[in-house]
Order: structure tokens, then C-alpha cells, then sequence
């Protein structure tokens, strides 16, 4: 098959499209661009839907729909246990691996301890797997607010070379920090999923008590 | 055998979708039956399996790709530049080939010039994964 059909194949199917992407991703680096714009997709399609997820509150929930949709991208990801305990998503695509945690953020405590599950306990930073995530679900309003009381937290905490890079108009933010394990760098994305929804119109009000 | 199984396991896994677990599985018994014979392995041999005769493209093409980035994989996804004017084809590296989708720019690696209409030009074809180049007692 040419490249012309593959990308004609892919136009028409789109989870080929991140397939073949993937599968282009000759470094890590690349792997992790193209893994963080499937989450993006994911989570904006997640968060769409706001006005059902908001009315369970429930971490597992949240974390099963990241996983179907990682798997119906053809995407090797689990909820998977090691010895380390049990990361709530686990992906591996050929030799890279990515961990990520996922918390319902309702009070500060709750995404730092996502954070020191991930970060001292499941993620060993090593070659090809050095870099994971925090997936905070956010039911209650100005998620930005809260990401920035979140950063200040994080930055309080004792961790080895501890960096925060927040990119402009975007709720994420990066840390990165030195493992104590392994001694090598790694880097967590801080990815919240806004589940606020709370309409203040007639129409609004009724679809979320439905 | 113990490799066998944990990665039959793991295809059933991966396909949500029970015709397509099917066929992904039909080329995953063709893989662990003829590998010996296997060096190169195009999108047709694939068809040469009973079941896969008319196996849509993007169904072929999702199930190839999902072995080459599974782990271990099942392929290994290669491309080469066949000008189909009787030389011979030039393999390219997945670098050459990410970078010419995203410039839109292909250079010929033996004459150093660019390739019009490479898509045309560019194809994929597979040996095996890891887990067949990695695991002795297969």
C-alpha cells in the first residue's frame, strides 16, 4: 500500500490516522507529542458530555471512558497491576511506556496525592518511560483557579530539582523533578477535565436534573 | 507455549470489535504459523489467508498497525522509495518518511532529488516485531 492510500484510508477512519502516527514516532519525544494530542481529543470529548458525567462524581467512571477510547484507538492501555501497585492507566506503545493517575480534585490533598502515588511509588523514570500524567477531575467551577492553587501546592512540596512549565492559554502544566529511584529526570502533565456543569437558564437547569 | 498464549491474549484485548478481534487474529496465527518462512511481508500476503480474501483496507491497515505498536510487536512497519521505472527501491528511515509528511518535501537519498508526488512513490510493507526477534524458542 502506498502512502497515498494510507493517508486516503486514514482520512476516512480516523482512529488510523493516530495509528500511523504513532507508528511514525521513531523517539520517545514524538511518541509523548502524539499521545498528548489523542488526550486532548479525548478529554475535550469527555468533557462535551459534562452534563451526564456530572451527575455520578465518579473517578472510575471518567478513567474507564479514557481507557475505551484509548483502546478503540487500537491503543495498548490498561489499568494494570505491577509490583509497584496499581497505576489507573497504563500505556505502552512498542518500547515507550506512560503512566498516569487519575484523582477527582475536590480538595487540594486529593491531586497531591495522585501526584506522590505517581511520582514515588508507580513511575521508575528510565529510558523510554520517564514521563506520565495526572488526570484531575474537576466538578466544581473555575478549573483555573484551581490548577494555579494546585501548581502552588506542588512547588511547596520536597522533590529533587522540582520545575513547573505552564504553557500560555492551556489549563495543564508540567512538572518535572528528579526521580528519587532512579535519579534520572522525569516529567508529569497535569491534565484536569472540567466536569462543571451548572446551567443557570430554564432549559439548562432541567436537562441537568434529568 | 507460554508466548504464544499471553500474546493471544493480549490481541483479544486490544480489538474491541468482535469481527475485527477475528481477523486480527487470523493474521496473528498466520504470523506465529509462517514466520520461519517470512522475511517481507506486504499488505497482500495478508490477503492470501482464508478468511482475509476480501478484507476491507482500513480494516487490514488498523490491524497491521495495531501489531506494529503493540508491545512486543507482532510488525515492524518499513518503507521504501520504488520509482517503479525499473530501479531498484530505496529503503527509508520512519524519520524520512515523518518528516516528508510534514514538510510535504521528499528528497531521493541517492540522487538528492526531490521526489514530486512521493506519496505516490513511498510504501509500506512489514517484517517481524520484536516478539518474534526477541523470543529464540518460537
Amino acid at each position: 500500500m502506498n502512502l497515498r492510500r494510507i493517508l486516503h484510508v486514514s482520512k476516512v477512519n480516523p482512529k488510523l490516522q493516530t495509528l500511523v502516527d504513532l507508528d511514525l514516532c521513531y523517539n520517545y519525544d514524538l511518541f509523548i507529542h502524539s499521545l498528548y494530542s489523542l488526550f486532548e481529543r479525548i478529554v475535550s470529548d469527555i468533557q462535551d458530555d459534562a452534563h451526564i458525567y456530572s451527575k455520578y462524581e465518579d473517578e472510575d467512571l471518567i478513567t474507564s471512558v479514557i481507557l475505551k477510547s484509548l483502546t478503540t484507538a487500537g491503543i495498548q492501555a490498561s489499568h494494570d497491576k505491577s509490583t509497584r501497585g496499581n497505576p489507573d492507566l497504563v500505556i505502552e506503545v512498542k518500547d515507550y511506556k506512560w503512566l498516569g493517575e487519575a484523582k477527582i480534585y475536590r480538595k487540594l490533598e486529593d491531586p497531591a496525592e495522585g501526584f506522590l502515588q505517581l511520582a514515588t511509588r508507580y513511575l521508575v523514570a528510565r529510558k523510554n518511560q520517564n514521563k506520565g500524567g495526572l488526570f484531575l477531575y474537576i466538578y466544581r467551577p473555575k478549573a483555573k483557579d484551581l490548577m494555579n492553587d494546585w501548581s502552588k501546592k506542588l512547588m511547596s512540596m520536597e522533590f529533587e530539582e522540582l520545575k513547573i512549565n505552564q504553557e500560555k492559554d492551556d489549563l495543564c502544566f508540567y512538572s518535572s523533578h528528579t526521580d528519587e529511584t532512579s535519579g534520572l529526570h522525569c516529567e508529569i502533565k497535569h491534565i484536569p477535565v472540567m466536569l462543571n456543569f451548572d446551567p443557570k437558564d430554564k432549559s439548562g437547569r432541567n436537562r441537568k436534573n434529568k | 507455549m507460554e508466548g504464544q498464549a499471553h500474546i493471544l491474549k493480549l490481541i483479544s484485548k486490544l480489538f474491541l470489535d468482535d469481527q475485527i478481534r477475528a481477523k486480527g487474529l487470523l493474521v496473528a496465527d498466520f504470523l506465529l504459523k509462517e514466520h520461519s518462512q517470512l522475511e517481507y511481508i506486504v499488505f497482500d500476503s495478508f490477503r492470501s489467508i482464508q478468511g482475509l480474501e476480501a478484507i476491507p483496507e482500513d480494516e487490514l491497515l488498523f490491524i497491521t498497525q495495531v501489531f506494529c505498536n503493540m508491545n512486543p510487536s507482532l510488525l515492524e512497519s518499513m518503507y521504501q522509495l520504488n520509482m517503479e521505472d525499473g530501479s531498484d527501491p530505496i529503503s527509508l528511515q520512519k524519520e524520512d518518511v515523518r518528516n516528508a509528511l510534514s514538510s510535504g518535501v521528499l528528497i531521493n537519498p541517492e540522487t538528492g532529488l526531490e521526489v514530486e508526488n512521493f506519496e505516490d512513490f513511498v510504501y509500506m510493507y512489514f517484517t517481524l516485531g520484536k516478539f518474534f526477534t526477541q523470543n529464540d524458542d518460537l
